[in-house]
């Protein structure tokens, strides 16, 4: 079966301070068409890069190796007009802050129709039509208006509908949005994830949706992937992972949340700090923050285990019986 | 983490007869420039008659979105802003003008400290952290160096840190470490109330947990009041008794903690809550009462 997206054992190195440092390990996922893949993590477990490996939107001198391929085509040793073309038809970004992605000279109706008309050769006017109407879409009034406007007169929340319209205005088949609405008030959020997955599911289209907040990876993906120190720890399904997580790590994640609907006593917290690939002991890199390490933790990193519909890379996996929450019986075994 | 470690010394704060912060009718107007050349001005109202009181050993959470004016009341509380108009009281005394004297400048800093958002930004990049506190224990209270000294420790000790990280720059610390650092330069004075302007939302979510209970330990041992601001409804709830919800620099509604987050009255606390994402949350596009969930964009 051919995979819309297909990621395999990638693994990419940055120059940071005139040093090679491993950012991403054997990161394996795939995305299937009109799917909603969702890759959470703490700061520098690697998310953001998965996703600009592919678009190959990498910093100068980054390496990587493994394989990504999109429709069953490798995009590996593509060229960099291959990549142009691919980024401008087939994969397009929704970035955080949109006031640091669009050009703050350029009018709003020019942002919006500059691939349209550049890379379709597509009529200014009918190029501006279509933006008018995308703007309508994804909840903008008064759109002419709008796009004879300059981006500092938009607010964040307005601005980034704008830049939701301008991925959707070139109809890819895959959406990466890295931490698209984190800037933005929660009302705003609601608003736009609401906007961007109702448009997106009418197109069927796909979407890697980075973000570090768990409820709302689960509140519209299809499958969730927890990142830590650069490698993919578990995928499992919203509900597989908030009713029975497999990793260590995850089961963590859910327990240090607070929570909106009771006060929980004293946090479980896990002690020490996220950290990035290159800071990774060998081995699995959870194991000094781990409850459950064993000696075999700093031997090997385990391999994906598939347990009950979930992979899962935890050498413990499949003897631990983990919850989400605390106190919602069974407790923490095997401690 | 070892945070748990701390001396009787520290555990003082001082006794006060009433609350510890009062606020009535607080008002503050920005003068914002407009029209051609910036000639004409209009006024702006950021907090428009906001009321509080807060007794010594109770958090009170200020929540709101962008625009909201929780910053603004906590520039005012510590006296960065001037209010415009109503009455601050800290520790019985008023504060509503601004100090008229170093003294009364000073004093006012040992009633109330603050701890901003952003860790990465409110150190001084060139100071090692021991010298950071040490310059609060000079300043605030009157001991030697010895003293001082010993004092650093127990601080660190009681934020988590070690007596090898009071030795380093902020830059070879953590944004977590970081934080640590701003709440124990804090602690330091001896502050009856301790503002907290989005203190863990910066931080990522093991870190976070981690100094939310921090600050829930401080608070048990040392009677400190807090003034919490938030966006963040799952973390108001974890560390606050009472709440006060702003909107539009407007205090819509008010009162304990719980009560506001499980049975909210007012229809923008409604929406706030319905707006955090949750297992089975369905987001919805609230184009039609747009008016009331959206900022006034432009």
């Amino acid at each position: 079966m051919t995979h819309l997206l297909q990621i395999e054992n990638l693994s990419v190195d940055l120059v940071v301070h005139r040093r090679y440092r491993k950012v991403l390990q054997d990161v394996s996922i795939t995305v299937e068409k009109a799917e909603v893949v969702s890759l959470v993590g703490e700061s520098g477990s690697g998310k953001s890069m998965t996703a600009r490996s592919v678009l190959s939107l990498l910093p100068a001198q980054g390496k990587m190796s493994g394989g990504i391929a999109f429709d069953g085509q490798s995009l590996i040793g593509a060229s960099y007009k291959e990549w142009q073309k691919f980024r401008a038809t087939k994969a397009a970004m929704i970035f955080q802050d949109p006031r640091a992605s669009i050009n703050p000279v350029h009018r709003i109706g020019d942002f919006l129709t500059e691939a349209l008309v550049h890379n379709r050769g597509m009529d200014r006017h009918e190029a501006l039509e279509r933006a008018a109407t995308l703007l309508e879409q994804v909840g903008i009034d008064d759109a002419t208006r709008r796009l004879r406007q300059y981006p500092h007169e938009l607010s964040g929340g307005m601005l980034q509908r704008v830049m939701i319209a301008s991925v959707l205005l070139i109809e890819p088949q895959l959406i990466l949005a890295d931490e698209p609405t984190t800037a933005l008030d929660v009302t705003t959020q609601a608003d736009v994830i609401a906007v961007l997955d109702d448009l997106r599911a009418q197109r069927d289209m796909a979407m890697l949706f980075i973000t570090h907040d768990l409820e709302l990876a689960a509140a519209f993906s299809d499958r969730i992937a927890v990142m830590y120190a650069g490698f993919i720890v578990e995928v499992s399904t919203p509900a597989q992972l908030h009713a029975r997580p497999l990793h260590p790590y995850t089961a963590a994640l859910l327990h240090s949340r607070p929570m909106l609907h009771e006060r929980t006593a004293r946090l479980p917290q896990i002690s020490g700090r996220p950290l990035s690939a290159f800071e990774a002991p060998p081995g699995c890199p959870f194991q000094d923050r781990c409850p459950y390490v064993q000696p075999r933790c700093s031997e090997s990193m385990p391999q994906p285990l598939l347990i009950a519909g979930s992979i899962v890379r935890c050498h413990r996996a499949s003897e631990l019986e983990l919850v989400s929450t605390v106190g919602a019986g069974g407790g923490q075994t095997h401690g | 983490m070892g945070d748990a470690v701390h001396s009787a010394e520290t555990d003082h704060v001082r006794r006060l007869n009433g609350p510890a912060v009062e606020v009535a009718g607080l008002r503050k107007v920005f003068r914002v420039s407009g029209g051609v050349g910036g000639r004409r001005h209009r006024d702006f109202v950021a907090v428009e008659g906001a009321s509080f009181s807060l007794e010594q050993g109770h958090s009170l959470g200020i929540v709101g979105e962008s625009g909201s004016g929780k910053t603004t009341i906590a520039r005012m509380l510590v006296g960065i802003d001037t209010a415009s108009g109503g009455s601050i009281r800290v520790a019985g005394r008023d504060r509503s003008t601004p100090a008229k004297s170093t003294s009364e400048r000073r004093r006012r800093g040992s009633e109330m400290q603050i701890v901003f958002q952003d860790p990465y930004t409110s150190l001084d990049p060139r100071q090692s952290i021991n010298r950071c506190i040490n310059e609060v224990l000079k300043l605030h209270r009157a001991m030697t160096e010895n003293e001082r000294r010993q004092r650093i420790i127990e601080l660190l000790d009681q934020v988590g840190l070690t007596e090898h990280q009071g030795l380093v720059l902020p830059k070879n610390l953590s944004g977590g470490q970081r934080q640590r650092v701003a709440i124990a330069r804090a602690l330091a004075a001896e502050p009856a109330v301790l503002v907290l302007d989005e203190a863990v939302s910066a931080l990522d979510v093991s870190i976070q947990a981690q100094i939310i209970n921090l600050l829930n330990d401080i608070r048990e041992r040392t009677n400190m009041a807090y003034i919490f601001i938030s966006h963040n409804l799952a973390v108001v709830r974890q560390v606050t008794d009472q709440t006060l919800v702003l909107r539009k620099g407007v205090v819509v509604e008010q009162g304990d903690t719980e009560k506001i987050l499980d049975a909210p009255e007012n229809d923008y606390t409604k929406l706030l809550l319905a707006s955090v994402p949750e297992p089975g949350w369905k987001p919805r596009r609230i184009r039609a009462d747009a008016a009331l969930s959206r900022e006034s964009e432009i």
